[in-house]
Parts: structure tokens; sequence; C-alpha cells
């Protein structure tokens, strides 16, 4: 008993010191990178309803994005543009953009939950990969290549923004969280990465134009 | 206009969300009863 107890004791100590660890790194980035704060964030609004004689639940997502962010998302469901993805990738149903006097705009997004719950298997995100993939290489292989003004162009060679991200992971890299993430060897093959960025994105240069998403993470 | 995401969230109020969720519901007649929220990022 005493063993499990000093067991548990060492378990919320280690828990205790990430969880202090994660709040310190995000103090130290939220000033040069806020991913809360004004005008910004994503809810879960849930509640109940009456429907006839019933009372059920729902739930919807509203994701709020500031006058400076990119507008992509609001164009993308605004022009209907990928209204006719394949079935196996598929955008949560926009129900009502709002927008703001301040220039902030406010997307009301279905409530998208998958059957597999909070962590997924490797396997599944391989799936989600093969889903993406085929999106991005559709029109490779004959479908048209769709265009509209909005759409970004990657790699923007605008490259501040990049070079200051590496500059402060470098300042961190002892840091308890980054440090187990951002090895010595994944740090020298970043650097690496970085010095051959010119030959790499000439080459990029001439390979035919996709349309990717860019931001699929889980 | 608020700034705070609370601030935000609390400037919602019933006839904004009733036809969102009708929507949501696929329901022209569904009533809001109550709501709350939680912040996801």
């Amino acid at each position: 008993m005493e063993e499990r107890a000093a067991r548990e004791d060492v378990t919320f100590e280690v828990e205790g010191r990430l969880a202090e660890a994660v709040a310190e790194l995000l103090r130290s980035l939220e000033s040069e990178w806020p991913t809360t704060g004004p005008e910004r964030g994503v809810f879960r609004v849930a509640g109940h309803c009456r429907s006839g004689t019933e009372k059920v639940s729902w739930s919807v997502i509203l994701k709020i994005r500031p006058e400076r962010a990119s507008r992509s998302e609001f164009y993308a469901y605004q022009s209907g543009i990928l209204d006719d993805l394949r079935d196996d990738l598929q955008m949560p149903i926009c129900y009502r953009i709002d927008e703001q006097e301040n220039g902030s705009y406010w997307l009301w997004l279905e409530d998208a939950q998958d059957d597999i719950g909070v962590v997924w298997p490797v396997e599944r995100f391989g799936l989600a990969a093969r889903h993406l993939g085929h999106f991005n290489g559709q029109c490779l292989v004959g479908k048209p290549l769709l265009q509209a003004e909005w759409f970004g162009r990657k790699p923007t060679l605008q490259w501040d923004a990049t070079e200051r991200v590496l500059a402060q992971l470098e300042s961190v890299r002892d840091h308890l969280l980054v440090a187990r993430a951002y090895t010595p060897e994944n740090a020298r093959g970043v650097r690496r990465l970085w010095e051959d960025r010119h030959t790499l994105l000439a080459a990029l240069e001439t390979l035919p134009t996709t349309l990717c998403h860019l931001d699929a993470q889980r | 206009m608020p700034n705070a995401p609370d601030e935000v969230i609390s400037t919602v109020d019933r006839s904004a969300l009733t036809p969102i969720v009708r929507q949501a519901l696929d329901d022209a007649t569904a009533e809001v009863i109550d709501w709350d929220y939680h912040t996801l990022q």
C-alpha cells in the first residue's frame, strides 16, 4: 500500500511539473503567438431545446476569428467552392457566418464528432492522411484545379515569420517539454532543412500546382 | 465590442441561437431552453 501511495505521489509530482511546464511555455509564447485572447477562440456551445413535446440536446461550434486572421475559412464557406468534396472528406456544415463591426467574423459550425473518441489509433491517422492525399492530389489526375482569388499560395517566400519561430524554438530548446520533442538530432535536421530551403523551394516551383488544406491537425 | 472570450460569448442570446439550433436539428420549430459553452481553443 505504501509503495502504491509513493508511486501515486511521484505521478502527481510529474503531472504537476508537466502542467507547470506547459503553463510556463505557453506564457512565454503567448505574447508573440497568441492562441487565445481578444476576438478569437473556438467554443462548443451546447444546451437543450424543446422539439414538439420532447426535450432534446444540441451542440454547435462557434469559431471566432479576428480581423487580422486569414479569411480563407470565411471565403471557403461563403463561396461554397468546396461543397463538392468527396464523401470521405467533408467540411463541417456552416450554419451561419456573422461579420462583426470590428472586422472579426464568427462561424457557427456543425459539432462534427467521430465514433473513435479523443485518442485515435495510428491506423486512423493513416486513413485521414490518405483522404487528405486524395484531396490534395485530385487535380493532378483529371479534376480541374480549383481557383479563387482568396487562396493563399505556399510557399509564400516570406520567411521572416519562420525565421522568428526557429529562433524562438532555439531559445526554449532546454525547456522540459520542448526538449522531449526537439531533440538535438531533430534540431540538426531542422537546421539542415532551413539551410537547404532555397534549393528545395526552387525544386518546388517546378512541380505542378495543387490545392492543399495545409492546416490539418489533431 | 467585447474583448475577452467570456464577454464575447455573453453577447449570444436565445434569439441568436434559435435559428442556428433549428438548422442543426433540422427542426423549424425547436425552441432553445438553455445553453452553456466551454472553450476548445
